[in-house]
């Protein structure tokens, strides 16, 4: 709980010191924080290789930006896109939860798909591919919001990992046959998994919509998974400070390629420096820091 | 009925296609049990090369030869340097490795000064021909699609049954320690899966050229191709080409009967479907482990 | 408390006239140079930074040098909106011009407004760039509902075409093509033939094709791009259906026939901004080729004139406005500008208080012998 001071700290009083710019960055890895939360018990402890986080996000965005339109307040609205990316969850899980390694990654890559799919073509309801405009929030609520939600999910981690059921998921990482021998059934952990993971997901995309003020299919692909995992992995997969400093990493490398950028030679075209920049990182960190950042760090 | 022998044509042609690619997918995975989320960018980084060697005036044939080459020495390299110290990990590091080295290959190639950020054609032998099927007219470039996959199929099929190195691969793949215990070494295999999964893209790559032409986005087919793949069993070389011809077909009837959209998603229904009634697919035989 | 509001009063003004101070002018523009649609980002920012630099060395506006502050989004609205706040904080900018992208427009463009800064010329085809009019908000290009219709109207009542089939890309740029033609069609009294689409990224259009056929459709509506155009065009073609097709402003590149070949001939297209072709082009318009290729040191295209031409439009404001620009003169200057065609050929634009769309005409054009030829003058959009 100590660690979580200096951190309250800086969330209470970042509004009032830091220009809107740096509001609006630490906004955005406070969302991925609650994305990444969730992400992190599938991929991190339970060993499951989820491609359709973005999915997750995208219907909790949606569910937030018709709510709000209809004048719902956040604080109704942001549990119902929680609540309702986790009966979406249910429906991943139905496939998934028999399958795992790579198959489990397919199953949920084509959930992705088709949930995206869905998101365009149901424009009764989403607006289709013209997308969703959501009324503004005030920017200091806004990032106090998403500060407090991604202290909760993460407190809620350590809460679930140090219950049965979170000891049970790292069992089945570890040796699914065993997990079974101590009667965790794996099946029916997934499905725990998955749903909170979505849940989680759900609210991060409530967030996500208020932060971006428009939601449209496209933004929801498989690519926006990837870079969720990616963070994760960076950041160090299995434990909770390595959630922190991935979305630290995932906004703050944009920046960094910005300015390395002003000081590119003009014969070279920078487009595509910052996919490269991105691919070498997740290579080389696999390659020589498999503990990622969090295991950098406490190697220190 | 008079669409249905030229949508099925046309879908063959086009499951050729997927075919081709799921092929190099099927081949890394049964020799390694990695799948490679890289394939489409090696085959974009094959098309570029083709593309290179054409302008710089070799004969079409050896440039695809000449691209085949480079990227298998490639792929043989990446497998080297940056997949074999991963041995023996479970599979998301591996899987997002080859993701990482996708992103490098597509973002390296974008930064290729005045060429990486457009659309190139690639002059073919075969171009703007159309030949005759039954009846229905099909573009030359498809029929070569049509033919190399059946051929490379054949090939891999024979290679992974009768020769040698190819069951020597397979049985590394499934017992990696009783292959070491017999004296082979895992490494050498994988990296030889690798040179072989390369060059295949590459040919894939230039052989694809005249139908999505050469761009820095051409790799997306692979994601495309990748349920035809995981419908026909991963890791079967006849899978990958039942696979990749069943989705060709599903693609053009239900473009052309079904409701809008539903093509578009039919790919991943049936991958869906396929991983619910039989997690290994329909031809695996390779059990799933993590 | 006093203290407090008079900070903040004073905050506030520091924001209203952000981004200009006596040696220069700063304008920011969120480009996709990384993302999917990199090939025109990289041409968005040349045209800009040309007409820039040109102004720049004949000594800038009333001595104002004009900086250009470029973003790369990656057409990602998330960057976007990151690249947004980073251009607002610090010195600021005057005017955001060019902002490339659907999506980053749309999740962008509001933050833009509410800060007081202009919002010029998005490579958005939406109408709420342009509508309602708002005194900081200028559009170049009409939405492909406006664009697409003239054309198909001009040539659909030319050659009495009745079975009108569409052909689309399943995102908003091809739904918005969609919706344009179907009040065109009620317009005529007429029915849709039969409706196709596909999604981004597809290279197969063969059941596409073989529907449109089947229906009998005497005319095809592309909303397709580049790459999409050609694999459609050829399909039909391929099959030896001669059917008549128009693309829109999107497919009106040189690289259709460049890259489709002999194949792409006969093709027609909604054409805003003409193509800067060398052969056969005026004195003025042949010395900005040879210009821009020293510059920027690959071939120009309709994208560098379209962002040109904006520019342009920018900087005549700027001058327009007095040595003490303000957003109120410039954009009532914007309001007055008239201009005539120019030296590539360019449709004359008038801004007026109740107008602040720039291109309100298109020309139809074909693909003849390999190169974009004009078939009718400027069509009124509306």
């Amino acid at each position: 709980m100590r660690r979580f001071i200096p951190l309250l700290l800086v969330l209470a009083t970042a509004p009032f010191i830091l220009p809107t710019w740096g509001i609006a960055q630490l906004g955005f890895v406070a969302t991925y924080i609650v994305a990444g939360t969730g992400l992190m018990l599938l991929a991190g402890y339970a060993g499951q290789l989820s491609l359709c986080h973005a999915a997750f996000i995208g219907v909790g965005a949606y569910t937030e930006a018709i709510l709000n339109t209809q004048g719902w307040p956040f604080v109704l609205s942001m549990p119902a896109a929680g609540l309702f990316a986790a009966g979406v969850g249910l429906l991943a899980a139905w496939p998934a939860r028999r399958l795992s390694g790579i198959a489990f990654a397919i199953a949920t890559l084509s959930f992705g798909f088709i949930v995206q799919e869905v998101l365009t073509r149901w424009e009764a309801l989403t607006g289709g591919n013209a997308g969703l405009s959501i009324p503004a929030l005030d920017p200091a609520t806004l990032f106090w919001l998403a500060g407090s939600l991604a202290l909760t999910a993460l407190w809620l981690l350590g809460r679930v990992l140090d219950s049965s059921s979170g000891r049970a998921w790292v069992a089945l990482r570890e040796d699914s046959t065993a997990a079974a021998v101590l009667g965790a059934s794996s099946p029916a952990m997934k499905v725990q998994a998955l749903l909170l993971a979505a849940a989680l997901g759900g609210i991060a995309g409530a967030l996500y919509a208020h932060q971006l003020r428009f939601v449209s299919p496209e933004q929801f692909d498989w690519v926006m998974s990837i870079e969720l995992l990616m963070m994760l992995v960076i950041g160090g997969l299995g434990t909770r400070t390595g959630i922190v400093l991935g979305a630290l990493f995932l906004i703050a490398l944009p920046q960094a390629i910005g300015l390395l950028r002003d000081a590119w030679p003009a014969a070279l075209p920078p487009a595509g420096l910052e996919l490269f920049a991105f691919g070498l990182v997740l290579v080389l960190s696999l390659r020589f820091a498999p503990a990622g950042l969090a295991g950098w760090l406490r190697s220190l | 009925m008079d669409a249905f022998l030229p949508l099925a044509i046309a879908g063959i042609a086009l499951g050729c296609v997927y075919a081709l690619v799921a092929l190099g997918f099927a081949l890394i995975y049964q020799a390694t049990t990695v799948v490679n989320f890289a394939h489409g960018e090696l085959m974009m980084l094959g098309g570029f090369v083709g593309l290179a060697l054409v302008s710089s005036g070799w004969p079409w044939w050896l440039a695809l030869a000449g691209a085949a080459l480079a990227c298998a020495l490639f792929g043989l390299l990446a497998e080297r340097v940056i997949l074999r110290p991963l041995t023996g990990q479970v599979h998301i590091p591996i899987v997002m490795t080859t993701l990482g080295l996708g992103f490098m290959l597509k973002g390296g190639i974008t930064m290729l000064p005045g060429a990486g950020a457009e659309t190139h054609a690639m002059p073919t032998p075969f171009a703007g021909q159309v030949a005759t099927v039954a009846g229905v007219p099909v573009a030359a470039d498809h029929l070569l699609v049509i033919a190399v996959t059946a051929l490379v199929g054949g090939l891999l099929f024979a290679f992974f049954s009768f020769a040698t190195p190819g069951k020597t691969l397979r049985a590394t793949a499934q017992n990696p320690l009783g292959a070491r215990l017999v004296g082979i070494a895992p490494g050498r295999m994988h990296g030889l899966a690798w040179a072989l999964g390369a060059g295949l893209a590459a040919l894939a790559g230039v052989l694809l050229a005249p139908i999505t032409f050469v761009h820095a986005q051409m790799g997306l087919i692979g994601i495309k191709a990748l349920p035809a793949a995981v419908i026909g069993g991963f890791g079967s070389i006849g899978g990958a080409v039942a696979g990749g011809l069943l989705l060709g077909l599903v693609e053009s009837f239900a473009g052309f009967y079904a409701p809008d959209g539903i093509k578009d998603v039919a790919a991943w229904l049936l991958v869906l479907a396929v991983l619910l009634w039989r997690p290994a697919g329909l031809f695996g035989q390779q059990q799933e482990n993590t | 408390m006093r203290l407090l509001f008079l900070c903040l009063a004073f905050l506030s003004l520091a924001t209203r006239a952000g981004g200009i101070t006596p040696t220069e002018i700063r304008v920011g523009s969120l480009q996709d140079l990384s993302g999917p649609i990199a090939s025109l980002g990289v041409h968005f920012r040349n045209g800009t930074q040309m007409r820039f630099d040109e102004e720049n060395a004949r000594g800038g506006v009333h001595g104002r040098q004009l900086k250009l502050l470029v973003e790369d989004t990656g057409y990602d609205p998330k960057r976007g909106v990151l690249a947004t706040e980073k251009l607002l904080g610090g010195q600021g900018i005057f005017a955001a011009i060019h902002n490339l992208g659907s999506p980053v427009v749309m999740a962008t463009m509001p933050r833009f407004v509410e800060a007081g800064v202009l919002h010029l010329f998005p490579g958005a085809p939406l109408s709420q760039v342009y509508e309602p009019v708002h005194p900081l908000k200028f559009g170049m290009s009409p939405s492909y509902t406006l664009s697409v219709p003239p054309g198909a109207r001009h040539l659909i009542k030319e050659n009495g075409f009745r079975r009108v089939g569409i052909l689309y890309q399943d995102d908003d740029m091809g739904r918005e093509v969609q919706r344009g033609i179907e009040t065109l069609l009620d317009e005529l009294g007429l029915q849709w033939c039969e409706q196709s689409s596909y999604k981004r990224g597809a290279t197969d259009f063969s059941s596409q094709i073989a529907r449109l056929k089947a229906a009998g459709c005497d005319f095809v509506v592309l909303g397709t791009v580049v790459r999409e155009t050609i694999g459609a065009y050829t399909e039909a073609r391929r099959g030896g259906w001669q059917v008549p097709m128009m693309v829109t402003a999107s497919g009106y590149t040189a690289q259709v026939p460049q890259l489709g070949g002999a194949a792409m001939d006969g093709l027609y297209a909604v054409a805003l901004v003409p193509q800067p072709e060398a052969e056969g082009a005026n004195r003025a318009l042949a010395d900005w080729i040879v210009r821009y290729k020293e510059k920027f040191r690959t071939e120009p295209n309709t994208w560098d004139v379209y962002t040109w031409v904006g520019t342009d439009l920018f900087v005549r404001a700027l001058h327009a406005a007095g040595p003490q620009p303000t957003l109120q003169k410039v954009s009532a200057a914007l309001e007055q500008l008239r201009t005539t065609r120019d030296f590539f050929g360019s449709q004359p634009i008038a801004f007026s208080p109740t107008n602040h769309l720039a291109l309100g005409q298109v020309r139809v054009a074909q693909i003849r012998n390999g190169r974009w030829e004009n078939v009718t003058d400027y069509l009124p959009i509306r």
